[in-house]
């Protein structure tokens, strides 16, 4: 097949469970959104492929399959990734709060220099709201990453949010392949079904003409 | 309450080893319900990887009792019995940590350019992008020796596997991760060389058609016999007329009369059927022909070994379960099974009652009133980390090797070796893992293969060992010559020095043959830990038959679908319609995990 | 459900894809339409890059779409600069469009075209271009082509390439094109000063010994075997192009050591230091060939005994002189012989691959080498044992008999010719030569037979093959009794032939026979014995085409051609 893009990126989405991580996911890949999503069965990941300055940057978005919910996310979740969205509900304190476990979660699991990016979701009920944008911006600014409040189910930001986050990423990656000498990837082997090859997979696979 | 669980299931499934899981991923995929609990908070159990920290963490917890449960009664029903959960099936035992190395502080002020550990070297095919990072700050300590504090600073760059297991090419498990789509969770790297002992040195076994093309010390004749013997193995198999009269006897006794030289005989007994002198023709046949089949698929040799370590694939099979519905909880203890009419109608777990259809456990957990006999068999494992590789090559290599006993008193141990590529280690470390099975201890039956191929002695701090050049490859035959002339013993002739132990690890682990009593209730299927094969089938096959048993008209882990064939029903209309909403849709929102067990 | 997630179905996949496929036909259809409306008017712009970019995308083997690229780039008026960056998007459209399919020669010129066409062709990008793509699928011979290119445009030394193709046969030794390529580099760098060996001597044994390795390993890969014939193929040599000359009044016949083109301009036929305007023929029309005629009008050569007769070919002179023997002038010289090489690591070898057929009995191509390694060693020799193996070979491998019988007519002939040459030593004048019942399938090396008269070829298997009789220019008697032969329609004409027998053969054709009769100038003609013989008015048609032909047609005692001579 032919490689339709220039770059693909590995991003997860981590936080609480209810904080809306599905449902940004569906705004983003989909232009949907459903509150009866069934939040994330079968739902692996979801791919969109985005313009950045003339290059297609595939990106590749992780949900959590609920194993957020009892904080089991598995160690496998994280290799790769090259950008996390932490989510929290802006009506959800508690969601909030956890973030700084969350990121003691990254830092535990994740590569070092992982792209983060936070996210404070539902900010379109207004009434409802219990943590203040500032107090997003402020956290955002201890760690050193960069903050927005959306809104899956107005569309507010979240087109935004994977662009910022995407370009950062590119940004990195560029960056890295310059001063690398030799910019191979140092991943193994994923395993692909069998594809219907024309090279004989057996061990003795040799030239005959008879 | 958020530490509330649903309270009914179709399958509970408890410990996350390899089959638990993979038979979690099944019941999940076909839509059941599954419940999947573990008391630890890690995944994988005694399949588990951690990093160098978890692996202290393990070793302390070991050490402590675990905590007792409670009173139960008040969940019992009438006629119901309660019967509890144990760990005694999975007890570890014989732990011997030690350390080969010194504190910082112990460290000479300056020390020089230390060859072995700079890391530059050996694994510099490797350099990904992915790493300069870490790349760079490493560069930096280049000249620092390992020490105790280094190891544990760094203790995130270690993948230690209280399982390593390699995976054939061809094996079940890698079918079943491709035919079930759950390939994608993880990366492999293929193993690069198969090396044996012969001779007084270690050598590599050219298995692939490239290799023993390619193979300089093998006489033609010796490539073509070698060639012409795996393509009978290969292609007619033990049933062929080419093995009539070998059905009663040994490998070993069908070989003799080949009339091979001593290579070509060592390399298919010992490197490729992995054999001893007791292997039946038939199995030494079939495992030349597992061996072979796997050849060329991924790599020169037929093994993958997963990236991260073993302790991954449970993981992968739990994420499949998860993405269908399955609920995951770790730190969850099972404290007892409820029993009624001749049948696990609950568990008790956190003065909870979880009803179900299946109970799935793995053996760490049993209630001893329904096991039968509790496995005669156990694991012997090394763990070491070291300086250099058993055996100095111009690229990281990832080796295995199979060495027979020396004499009847020991096992045939098994030793894989991983550098940093895989993220078993830091660049300029390996990390060596040894297997057999048990006899004494752990460290009494592997004494004689960590005498004969690594240096497990203290390391002086004031000393630096003898620089090298790391990238000689193996031996010149004319340098082995004037070795053996020079009077040295055998176990000397090792070309290049012993790797340096850092640190090591022995310990004893349970293998997998405990067997459930016939009055155990049907509905309770019995998951075995690690065993001592070198592949995951044993575990594969146990899931399989584990489902069967559930679920005989299902099937056993269909393709799961790419995202791009997952849809929105009516998504030819979406969204914007619901920006006029009731506000009330936000409090479903918040709650979506649980709507959605009504759907 | 509005808004549920669920996997579609393999049916509604199945109609997404009819949907989207009868979409494509659609869109394939107008921008054709378009892009040719725009061709034929001469509109190069933007649009129709864009358009063909897209088709190609999804079709690159449609050379057209390429070809209207091209001639985009001619038709618009570039800046150099646009020119080139739209160069540069040309080389990334084909690498996206080889990934989708690696053997599109379409594509693989396309990008040929794209680098000639660039000011500063970026080679090293190329040649790791080739590197990726072989390392997919090392046999793309469309890539190793490709590479051929590259390494010729840019420049590379050939020892590095000799190292690629030297990884590239580790990998996997089941490799046609590498193997191939390694033909193509290897004189280059390591040429044969004599010209004998296909290399040098000490490059042969290390190949020779790298080949070993691969044919012991896999037997049963003709790849390997194939570079292997290629080594081995030695050729003999002459420092002289001329082998022989002879003359008389009436015409030359010239045999050479190789096939080689006369013309005026390179051949000089002199008498006396008169310059003799010839017309030299080719002895089978063939402009390059072995043996060549020319005839001279009556008295059109003023010849004395004394005359001093000289042909002069590619700058060298050929004197002749009067042979009594030959009643002609004639210049003769040495057979070309077989220069030994490598004969002891060649033995080596051979024991090695005697070994091998021991241990593979069903193997053809390690008895064939041992074959060609004997022949190699000592020809004479080993004689006996190569006749005998290619018996072996016959008989085991059928669907080559055919090959192996030609093969073994060709060392017998060989052998034969060698022996009576060596015999009689170069003065001596060989006319005849005999070769009945030997098996044979094929003439072979039959310029060194244009000089002889009497050829006996009866008992054979020639069969129908009977255009290389065409190098006999010389010869008088001709013996092709019992050979098989159902049909003359590639019998040559030849000049001097008078005793033709053609007896015991399967001829049914009596057109052929009469026609045979009108393009040689025969005295007798022995037909006995073949299914055209009992064929009516026989006698009378061919007295009536050549009234003084003694035709030989029922068995009868008495004269017959085979027996007089």
């Amino acid at each position: 097949m032919a490689k339709t893009y220039d770059y693909l990126f590995k991003l997860l989405l981590i936080g609480d469970s209810g904080v809306g991580k599905t449902c940004v996911l569906f705004r983003f890949s989909e232009d949907a959104f459903n509150t009866t999503f069934i939040s994330t069965i079968g739902i692996d990941f979801k791919i969109r492929t985005i313009d950045l300055d003339n290059k297609k940057v595939k990106l590749q978005i992780w949900d959590t399959a609920g194993q957020e919910r009892f904080r089991t996310i598995t160690t496998a979740y994280y290799r790769g990734a090259m950008g996390i969205m932490l989510v929290y509900d802006v009506n959800n304190e508690r969601s909030f709060e956890n973030i700084k476990n969350w990121i003691r979660n990254i830092e535990e699991n994740a590569s070092a220099d992982v792209e983060k990016m936070l996210l404070g979701n539902k900010c379109d009920l207004a009434d409802r709201r219990q943590v203040s944008k500032q107090r997003g911006e402020q956290l955002a600014v201890e760690y050193g990453i960069k903050f927005m409040e959306t809104s899956a189910k107005a569309s507010i930001n979240v087109e935004e949010a994977f662009y910022t986050l995407a370009r950062d990423i590119k940004a990195k990656t560029e960056k890295k392949l310059k001063e690398a000498s030799n910019p191979t990837k140092s991943g193994g082997h994923a395993l692909r079904a069998p594809e219907i090859s024309r090279k004989p997979p057996v061990w003795l696979a040799r030239c005959s003409i008879l | 309450m958020e530490d509330d669980l649903p309270t009914e299931y179709d399958v509970v499934v408890v410990g996350t080893g390899m089959t638990e899981s993979i038979v979690a991923a099944a019941a999940s995929r076909i839509g059941k319900r599954v419940l999947h609990l573990d008391s630890n908070e890690y995944y994988g159990g005694l399949w588990a990887t951690f990093n160098f920290d978890g692996l202290q963490k393990w070793i302390e917890d070991l050490k402590s009792p675990k905590q007792n449960v409670a009173d139960t009664t008040s969940l019992l029903q009438a006629d119901e019995k309660f019967l509890k959960a144990s760990n005694q099936y999975s007890t570890v035992e014989n732990i011997i940590e030690k350390w080969f190395i010194s504190n910082d502080a112990d460290l000479p002020v300056l020390s020089t350019k230390d060859t072995q550990t700079d890391g530059s070297g050996d694994t510099a095919a490797n350099d990904g992008a992915e790493k300069s990072d870490e790349d760079k700050s490493e560069k930096k300590e280049t000249v620092k020796q390992w020490s105790i504090d280094r190891i544990k600073k760094e203790y995130r760059k270690f993948n230690i596997d209280l399982a390593p297991k390699l995976l054939f090419a061809r094996g079940e498990l890698v079918e079943l991760l491709i035919s079930s789509n759950i390939a994608r969770y993880a990366e492999f790297r293929a193993v690069s060389r198969v090396a044996t002992y012969m001779d007084g040195k270690l050598t590599q076994v050219p298995c692939s058609r490239a290799d023993v093309f390619a193979n300089k010390t093998v006489s033609v004749f010796e490539k073509r016999m070698l060639m012409q013997l795996l393509t009978s193995c290969m292609e007619q198999g033990a049933d062929s007329p080419e093995f009539n009269g070998f059905q009663d006897k040994t490998f070993l006794e069908y070989l003799d009369t080949k009339n091979l030289t001593p290579m070509v005989r060592h390399y298919v007994m010992q490197a490729i059927a992995m054999a001893t002198d007791k292997t039946s023709t038939r199995d030494g046949v079939n495992r030349t022909k597992h061996f072979l089949n796997s050849l060329g698929r991924y790599g020169n040799t037929p093994f993958l070994w997963p990236m991260y370590g073993s302790g991954e694939l449970p993981q992968c099979f739990c994420r499949l379960c998860a993405v269908f519905g399955g609920v995951y909880c770790l730190k969850r203890q099972l404290d007892g099974i409820v029993v009624g009419d001749g049948k696990c109608k609950a568990i008790i777990t956190g003065k909870q009652r979880l009803a179900l259809e299946h109970l799935v456990v793995g053996q760490g957990h049993l209630p001893p009133e329904i096991v039968s006999s509790s496995g005669e068999q156990q694991i012997s494992r090394g763990i070491f980390i070291t300086d250099r590789s058993i055996m100095q090559g111009e690229k990281e290599n990832l080796t295995l090797l199979y060495y027979p006993p020396e004499e009847t008193s020991q096992e045939a141990v098994t030793l894989i070796e991983l550098g940093p590529s895989t993220n078993a280690c830091p660049q300029g470390l390996f990390m060596i893992h040894v297997t057999c099975k048990r006899t004494k201890t752990a460290e009494e039956d592997l004494a004689y293969v960590t005498k004969k191929f690594l240096h497990a002695e203290v390391l002086d701090p004031n000393v630096t060992r003898n620089a090298t050049d790391s990238h000689t490859q193996t031996v010149s035959p004319d340098k082995r010559h004037l070795q053996e002339g020079s009077g040295e013993t055998k176990d000397d002739s090792l070309e290049s020095p012993k790797p340096q132990v850092l640190w090591s690890l022995y310990l004893n682990l349970p293998a997998s043959d405990i067997k459930l009593s016939d009055s155990a209730p049907s509905n309770v299927h019995l998951c075995s830990g690690p065993d001592l094969d070198l592949d995951f089938d044993f575990a594969v096959n146990q899931a399989k038959a584990i489902f069967e048993a559930m679920y005989p008209d299902e099937d056993f882990l269909p393709r799961a679908p790419d995202p791009e064939e997952i849809v929105l029903e009516g998504e030819e209309a979406p969204g914007p319609q619901f920006e006029g909403d009731k506000p009330e849709e936000g409090e479903e929102k918040q709650d979506v995990e649980k709507t959605e067990k009504e759907e | 459900m509005h808004g549920r997630v669920k996997v579609r179905t393999t049916a509604e996949q199945e109609e997404l894809k009819k949907i989207e496929r009868a979409k494509k036909v659609v869109q394939y259809r107008a921008g054709i339409d378009l892009i040719f409306k725009k061709r034929k008017e001469g509109i190069w712009d933007d649009e129709i890059f864009l358009m063909s970019e897209q088709m190609v995308l999804k079709n690159p083997d449609i050379y057209t779409l390429w070809n209207v690229r091209r001639e985009a780039f001619g038709g618009i008026k570039w800046s150099q600069e646009d020119y080139v960056e739209q160069l540069k998007k040309e080389l990334i459209l084909t690498e996206h469009c080889l990934r989708a399919n690696p053997k599109s020669y379409s594509v693989w010129h396309q990008r040929c075209w794209v680098n000639d066409h660039l000011p500063e062709p970026d080679w090293a990008t190329e040649l790791s271009l080739c590197a990726k793509c072989l390392n997919l699928d090392e046999r793309n011979f469309h890539c190793w082509d490709y590479r051929q290119y590259v390494v010729k445009k840019a420049g590379i030394p050939e020892d590095e390439e000799f190292k690629f193709s030297t990884t590239k046969i580790e990998t996997n030794f089941s490799n046609y094109s590498s193997w191939h390529y390694r033909s193509l580099i290897l004189p280059k760098m390591f040429p044969d000063e004599n010209g004998e060996l296909p290399i040098r001597e000490d490059k042969h044994i290390e190949e020779l010994d790298l080949v070993m390795n691969a044919t012991f390993t896999d037997p049963n890969d003709t790849s390997a075997w194939f570079y292997q014939r290629w080594l081995l193929n030695t050729r003999s040599t002459s420092n002289k192009t001329v082998w022989g000359i002879r003359m008389n009044e009436a015409r030359i016949v010239i045999a050479f050591n190789k096939e080689v083109s006369l013309n005026k301009s390179n051949t000089q036929l002199k008498v006396d230091e008169n310059l003799i305007d010839t017309e030299f023929r080719s002895c089978n029309a063939k402009n390059y060939t072995s043996v060549w005629i020319a005839t001279f009008p009556e008295n059109g050569v003023n010849l004395k005994r004394n005359s001093v007769v000289e042909v002069l070919h590619d700058g060298v002179d050929y004197q002749l002189n009067w042979s009594l023997d030959d009643q002609a002038w004639a210049y003769k010289s040495e057979l070309p012989c077989n220069q030994e090489h490598n004969v002891k690591h060649l033995s080596t070898q051979l024991e090695n691959y005697k070994q091998l057929a021991e241990i593979e009995p069903d193997n053809k191509w390690a008895l064939l080498t041992g074959i060609i390694l004997m022949k190699n060693i000592d020809a004479v020799k080993y004689h006996a044992t190569i006749l005998n193996d290619l018996d072996t070979l016959i008989r085991i491998d059928k669907k080559r008999s055919q090959y192996y019988k030609d093969l073994r007519s060709k060392y017998v002939i060989e052998f034969m010719i060698r022996h009576i040459f060596a015999d009689k030593g170069i003065e001596c004048e060989i006319s005849q030569i005999v070769l009945p019942c030997m098996n044979l399938t094929t003439l072979w090396m039959e310029r060194y037979m244009s000089f002889m008269e009497q050829i006996n070829l009866a008992g054979n298997q020639l069969g129908d093959s009977l255009q290389k009789l065409c190098a006999l220019q010389s010869c008088v008697k001709l013996s092709l009794s019992s050979n098989g032969i159902k049909s003359l329609q590639r019998f040559p004409t030849l000049e001097s032939l008078r005793f033709l027998s053609l007896r015991d053969n399967k001829l049914s054709s009596l057109d052929e026979i009469l026609d045979l009769v009108k393009r040689n100038n025969l005295t007798e003609l022995d037909i006995r014995d073949n299914p055209v013989s009992n064929a009516t008015d026989i006698l009378t048609q061919l007295t009536m085409i050549s009234p003084e032909l003694k035709v030989f047609l029922t068995s009868q005692p008495g004269s017959n051609i085979d027996s007089s001579s």
